[in-house]
């Protein structure tokens, strides 16, 4: 079997170059946004990419703050998530990363996340005259009565949307198969992280974050279902059985891409990230026993960021006591208005539970809004209450 | 007969000053079984009244924030700030529940903020829907009829046909006669100043709706009919959100401008659509909705065009647009962004003000830009 580092570099390259490549063969190239049903898409053949991943690799190159300069030049205003400030600021880039994403076809934004990128989008689409389409998902609960039917017309309507601009039709059989492999994969995504509930955890936080990538460039294929499966062989053949008395960490949130290791430098094994919720947000529930379109509904609908507020925290709140962490570290993003609701109701019932938080503020792309010192601070100091 | 004078100073103490309008709203609550509070156009009304309660658009409460233990620590725009500030220092204990929209993330964050706090008002979400299209309107219909229902079980009325033809037709008739407004001034400059006009309008959303109609009505009949227009006036539309500051208004007045017409959530956008009264009445409702001039919260095919901005440019004799858009407010800032660029194309002067919205002053920069705009605005 191949090394997951191999398969993950392949999975990279293909990524990026199959714009180039879609251009070439006069594939059609959608703008997806991160929780869009791309098995739908993969099925009539579109090649997908991701600006809000563009804008994670722009960061973690260090141009964030080049990038969301040349967009507020451009009458952006700094308040809107750093994501979109970036991925206009790289139109406005001499030497954007990997040359820059090449323009796309058309523009398939959902609000299952939040209600930026579907603005984000929407403007990409008045500015650059690029057709758009909408998905959206009004509910976290898709068993409501109405809304069901009205996410699955979407669906239709969708394949329609790209049907007219691209004159490819479904295959069937090919979405049967991304489903299946997009439910494989999220299995496989699932039990990486539980790997972390041992003690020592086998895998380091960056590690985790850093494996993210074949989630969205290659869900619904076998590729990213290989990669996860060679990483958890690597994990537990290389198992430490040395038992140490660290402290184990939750990071609730974002990561910090510009960061090198994507978390703040003050984590070592006595004091350590064993899981960042933010990458299991990732793992959607594919229901098996319902057909193509009520598995992807009921995927999509039931984001993190879509659900509500209490049972967000019951989430986080299982998580902690799953994976027998001793505190919990609150990224408040300043770019995610969604995900900034969580923090203090979240801090209440860690509160309520004996569970010691600390908040820290920063954003998850954007290095302006990092102050290193005032963050290290803070967690060398909620390291100390630990430790008592 | 009460002078339309001062009808306009009733309005604008019920929207600036919170002690009058608080005394208001508790004299009226006694008449019906409760006052619902909602935060958007978006929320249908006539719903609400049909089921016997008194609809109440929050708007800004123009009183500093009292210090207390919950605030609002995210970036969400100013006007859910200051709401939360307000409702969690006692300001809206009249409200008997509040309905939130499914409108943007500041609104979303807002309602699981006010569903955590304590012995806040009870709240529900309207999830209606941010597209347009015919499945749209059938999703909303049947959000509206469950929305009608819990509203039954909460109140114990029934929302008959007969009750909610009623309902409509009463506010159809605030819609007509707002129009009518909106042509008058249209053509006369010298009836009523901008600002009166959206105080005008902004106190409907709190008055009780008969005796609002009545005024309306008063003051549209007395309308004048002949033509006016003071080429010495900059005629300005104004375009954001929910715009309650009258006075910060009267600042562009105070420097030549007239404001001929908006594109803000409490005027045009709120009255340029009737609901049908022949048919499924929650369909109609719904479409009326989701077809009015959309939000930029909204996927609309009746987003703002070149050919549709000229056409409205030529009829309202335009000068220039002056965009205010709240802090933080990111649907609007992304609809300034868009439309910005297309104004700007066909020569039309734009202007964008970003302000906090309970800050009643209007700050020395803002002056500045308000004058120097004014002075190059005008039809190339």
């Amino acid at each position: 079997m191949a090394s997951s580092k191999s398969i993950l570099a392949k999975i990279f390259a293909e990524y990026y170059l199959s714009g180039a490549q879609a251009r070439q063969e006069g594939r059609p190239i959608a703008y997806v946004t991160a929780f869009t049903p791309v098995e739908i898409l993969r099925a009539m053949d579109v090649v997908c990419l991701f600006p809000e991943s563009y804008a994670v690799v722009c960061s973690a190159s260090n141009k964030s703050q080049e990038m969301i300069q040349a967009s507020t030049m451009a009458s952006f205003s700094q308040d809107l998530c750093s994501y979109s400030l970036i991925s206009f600021g790289a139109d406005h880039y001499p030497r954007p990363p990997y040359g820059g994403l090449p323009r796309p076809d058309m523009l398939i934004a959902t609000n299952n996340q939040c209600g930026t990128t579907f603005l984000w989008f929407k403007l990409l689409s008045q500015k650059q005259n690029i057709p758009l389409f909408i998905i959206d998902y009004p509910a976290a609960n898709p068993n409501q009565s109405a809304t069901r039917p009205y996410i699955e017309e979407q669906y239709k309507e969708l394949i329609k949307f790209v049907q007219k601009h691209t004159d490819r039709n479904i295959n069937t059989q090919e979405l049967n198969e991304q489903i299946i492999c997009s439910r494989k994969a999220c299995d496989l995504w699932l039990r990486l992280h539980e790997l972390n509930k041992e003690v020592p955890p086998p895998l380091t936080a960056t590690e985790i974050v850093d494996s993210l990538f074949p989630m969205l460039a290659a869900k619904g294929t076998p590729s990213a279902c290989d990669f996860y499966e060679a990483l958890i062989e690597e994990k537990q053949a290389i198992r430490n059985e040395n038992s140490t008395d660290s402290l184990r960490l939750l990071w609730h949130g974002y990561p910090m891409w510009f960061l090198r290791k994507r978390f703040p430098d003050c984590f070592d094994d006595a004091f350590q990230v064993v899981l960042n919720d933010y990458t299991l947000w990732w793992n959607l529930d594919y229901p098996d026993e319902q057909g193509d379109m009520d598995a992807l509904i009921s995927a999509y609908s039931k984001t993190y960021l879509n659900r509500t507020l209490n049972h967000k925290i019951d989430w986080v709140d299982a998580l902690a006591r799953d994976y027998s962490v001793d505190g919990v570290i609150c990224h408040a993003n300043r770019s995610c208005r969604r995900a900034l609701a969580d923090i203090v109701p979240l801090r209440d019932r860690l509160h309520k539970k004996e569970i010691p938080s600390v908040i820290i503020e920063s954003d998850m792309a954007h290095a302006g809004c990092y102050s290193g010192e005032q963050v290290k601070l803070r967690i060398e100091s909620f390291r100390e209450s630990l430790s008592i | 007969m009460e002078t339309t004078q001062h009808i306009i100073a009733r309005c604008k103490k019920l929207i600036s000053q919170p002690e009058y309008r608080n005394e208001y709203l508790i004299r009226i609550k006694e008449k019906y079984l409760g006052i619902i509070g909602y935060f958007s156009n978006y929320i249908p009304e006539e719903i609400i009244a049909a089921a016997g309660f008194y609809p109440l658009r929050i708007i800004g409460c123009y009183e500093p924030s009292k210090p207390s233990p919950h605030s609002l620590y995210i970036p969400v725009c100013s006007f859910a700030r200051d709401m939360y500030s307000a409702a969690s220092s006692g300001g809206l204990s009249y409200l008997s529940q509040v309905v939130f929209p499914n409108s943007c993330d500041s609104m979303r964050v807002f309602a699981q903020m006010w569903e955590h706090a304590v012995n806040f008002p009870p709240a529900c979400v309207l999830l209606h829907p941010i597209n347009d299209n015919s499945n749209a309107i059938q999703y909303f219909a049947e959000v509206i009829e469950r929305f009608a229902g819990k509203l039954h079980q909460d109140g114990g009325n029934l929302i008959t046909q007969t009750r909610l033809k009623e309902t409509i037709d009463t506010y159809n008739q605030t819609r007509r006669l707002l129009r009518r407004l909106y042509d008058i001034r249209k053509i006369n400059d010298t009836f009523l100043a901008g600002s009166d006009a959206v105080a005008l309008m902004t106190a409907g959303l709190i008055m009780a709706r008969d005796e609002y109609n009545q005024i309306l009505s008063q003051i549209v009949n007395q309308g004048p009919r002949e033509i006016h227009k003071d080429r010495k006036l900059k005629r300005i539309m104004i375009m954001g959100p929910l715009m309650d500051n009258y006075g910060f208004l009267s600042k562009i007045e105070e420097f030549g401008g007239y404001i001929v017409y908006d594109n803000i959530t409490n005027g045009s956008r709120y009255c340029d659509l009737d609901v049908e009264i022949e048919g499924n009445l929650y369909e109609n409702i719904a479409r009326r909705y989701l077809t009015s001039g959309p939000s930029p919260t909204l996927n609309s095919d009746k987003e703002i065009s070149d050919q549709s901005f000229q056409a409205l440019i030529d009829d309202l004799d335009l000068d220039g647009i002056i965009f205010i858009n709240q802090k933080f407010c990111e649907p609007h800032v992304h609809k300034y962004l868009a439309e910005a660029d297309i104004l700007k194309q066909m020569n039309i002067n734009v202007l964008m003000l970003e302000i906090e919205h309970g800050r009643v002053e209007v700050d020395e920069r803002d002056m500045l830009r308000i004058e120097s705009f004014l002075e190059i605005a005008g039809r190339s």
